[in-house]
């Protein structure tokens, strides 16, 4: 997993909670990197989950919520950190179309080994939109903090829903977005 | 307190090591950009090497387009500079090469000729038998005319036939089975042939002439002599019979004035019985007569006799002004035989006519061979007459229609159809039966006056009313000039 991601959850952390939470989490986990992340480096995806879990421990926060938390921090960050994307989007479902084609294509140049996760969309419907999140990081929790942060952004009103497609692993989940009213 | 310096320390240690990490990164980044540049580097040489290699190959290819548009340059200035059409076909017949000769030859345009088929440049029935004639060469490549060189006729955009000479080679490009046709156009080599053989039978005719008028003059000659002194003595018998019969009648006076007086009766007696006996009343009067039609047929025997010695003419190589009333004249008495039996020969001469420079001989033989001519076209029309109940009617008129003596030879015969009308001058074109004309007539009666004497002859014919030839001949100093004048 990227260093970015271990960073930016470190930093949510010291700003959402404190500085002193994001160390003993830190020290708690027993990390082989010792918790020592730079942006660019590349770091075992495990570290995430115990970083994540610790963090529930000592925060009593599910660790469902704490991703989607991770999620809706993540888009804000994106937000301020790359504009040009959002540049001429005026709603979650044009936005959300372009995350797999358009943003995944311009990580990979920064990030050539990202495993980044696969996210096919359809619009079945005019205010409809199918999403199929597919990754062996388990990571769909953090997937649904993304998307509604993002239709918070747009400030839409989009009911969102989700199966889970493989069994409780998380590795395959539907979202589906029905636009409201 | 304590615990947030000692979180504040373990902090500092993993950015420091996170540092460490990200300068490791970038040190492992740098040399990747490093080995990643060289790899470019050597990618670019190479690609530079194909660049130039591909140039390199460019710049061959365009030499040898260069050298191929220069050959076929080349190759397009010798075909269109040949004399001869080069025709090149595919096995379907289809035209594949036409040359600029091939154009002149045919009147078609290259645009207009290839992917065409060569069957556009034949006659029938070759247009229609030539896909034929291919395609069993084709399939049994047995062909009298691979590789020899014959004579055809070719048709032209505008219909009319050209003769060629033509020899045919067959060919494999690139496996594609080719003839190619290389024509000559000899429509002067025929022409000179035909030239060639009027010129000869021109001058076999007039050796012929030449030898027939030795021989005729030299007849007249003997037969002058003759005829001279024959002439003479029946003059002499004439006068004698005059004065004979002067003397026989003052006897015959003499004897009826003693017989009157009863002298001499027995004398007398024997003198009327022999007078009786030999008829002398009769022969008084029939003696004179036959001495006259003597001296009638000697005096014609005599013209003659002349005629043949004129128009017989030793052969003068040389122009002289003649009378071409009197050349007519004598001409028309020669042919007499000729017409006599089949028509009535008028002549109507204008006597203001002046001198003519002509080959004396050659005029005659134009005048024989029309007033001949004449002579057949109207025994055709009422056939051989010999009482003379029927016949047709010939004339020759002369004209002074300055510069021009005009000639017309007119008969009342069969007439000319219009189709043989345009062919009549042709050598060798005759509708006489076998053995009558050789075609030869009127053909040279052409050569002679156009050619020879600068004149024109023409002719106007009615199908079944008759004929009329029309001489024109210039009657200036040189003739020929006053004729471009």
């Amino acid at each position: 997993m990227k260093g970015v991601v271990f960073t930016e959850f470190l930093e949510m952390v010291e700003s959402s909670f404190s500085p002193l939470v994001a160390d003993r989490i830190i020290e708690q986990s027993e990390l082989p990197s010792g918790g020592a992340y730079t942006a660019i480096g590349t770091y075992d995806h495990d570290e995430m989950v115990s970083l994540v879990s610790q963090l529930s421990s000592e925060t009593g926060t599910p660790v469902p919520e704490l991703l989607q938390g991770f999620g809706g921090y993540l888009f804000g960050r994106f937000v301020a950190g790359y504009p040009m994307f959002f540049e001429g989007q005026s709603s979650a479902f044009d936005f959300l179309a372009t995350v797999h084609n358009h943003i995944h294509t311009e990580v990979r140049k920064l990030y050539a080994d990202a495993e980044l996760p696969s996210l096919e969309h359809e619009r079945p419907e005019p205010n409809r939109m199918v999403m199929d999140y597919r990754s062996s990081r388990g990571l769909a929790d953090l997937a649904e903090g993304l998307i509604r942060a993002c239709i918070e952004h747009f400030k839409e009103t989009i009911a969102v829903s989700r199966e889970d497609l493989s069994d409780g692993q998380n590795t395959h989940v539907r979202f589906v977005l029905e636009q409201q009213g | 307190m304590t615990e947030l310096v000692e979180a504040l320390q373990r902090q500092v240690q993993r950015e420091r090591a996170a540092r460490k990490q990200a300068e490791t990164l970038l040190e492992d980044k740098s040399r990747e950009l490093y080995e990643a540049s060289r790899a470019l580097e050597k990618l670019y040489k190479i690609r530079e090497a194909e660049f130039q290699e591909q140039r390199r190959m460019a710049d061959e290819l365009r030499e040898s387009e260069a050298r191929l548009r220069e050959g076929q340059g080349r190759l397009s200035s010798i075909m269109n500079s040949i004399a001869d059409a080069v025709i090149a076909i595919g096995s379907d017949g289809t035209i594949q090469t036409y040359n600029r000769a091939a154009e002149r030859i045919f009147g078609y345009s290259v645009t207009e000729t290839i992917g065409r088929n060569i069957s556009m440049l034949l006659p029938e029935p070759y247009r229609s038998e030539h896909d034929g004639y291919l395609q069993r060469y084709c399939e049994t490549l047995d062909a009298k005319v691979m590789g020899i060189n014959r004579e055809v006729e070719g048709q032209r955009k505008d219909g009319s036939m050209v003769p060629l000479e033509i020899a045919i080679t067959e060919m494999d490009v690139a496996g594609a089975q080719m003839f190619v046709g290389i024509c000559r156009d000899i429509t002067r080599r025929k022409q000179r042939e035909t030239e060639k053989a009027e010129l000869e039978q021109e001058l076999r005719q007039a050796q012929k002439m030449e030898s027939l008028g030795t021989l005729a003059g030299g007849i007249a000659h003997e037969i002058n002599t003759p005829v001279q002194y024959v002439g003479d003595n029946v003059r002499f018998l004439q006068d004698a019979f005059s004065d004979l019969n002067a003397a026989l009648q003052a006897f015959q006076e003499l004897a009826s004035t003693a017989k009157d007086a009863g002298l001499l009766a027995e004398p007398l007696g024997k003198a009327e019985a022999a007078a009786e006996e030999a008829d002398l009343e009769y022969l008084s009067d029939e003696i004179p007569t036959s001495i006259a039609q003597t001296l009638e047929g000697v005096g014609r025997i005599s013209e003659i006799v002349q005629a043949i010695k004129e128009f017989s003419h030793p052969d003068a190589k040389e122009k002289s002004a003649i009378d071409i009333n009197h050349a007519i004249s004598t001409t028309v008495t020669v042919t007499r035989n000729q017409w006599k039996y089949v028509a009535d020969l008028k002549e109507d001469l204008d006597d203001s006519l002046p001198l003519v420079p002509v080959l004396p001989g050659e005029f005659n033989q134009v005048i024989l061979n029309l007033v001949v001519n004449a002579a057949h076209a109207i025994e055709d029309s009422f056939g051989d007459d010999s009482d003379g109940e029927q016949k047709g009617c010939i004339s020759v008129a002369t004209k002074n229609a300055d510069p021009w003596v005009e000639i017309r030879v007119s008969d009342s015969g069969t007439g000319i159809a219009e189709e043989n009308l345009r062919k009549i001058f042709d050598p060798f074109f005759t509708t006489k039966e076998p053995g009558k004309g050789t075609g030869q007539g009127l053909a040279i009666s052409h050569a002679i006056v156009t050619k020879k004497h600068g004149g024109s002859i023409a002719v106007e014919s009615e199908l079944g009313k008759g004929t009329t030839f029309i001489l024109r001949l210039p009657f200036g100093e040189s003739g020929e000039a006053e004729v471009a004048a």
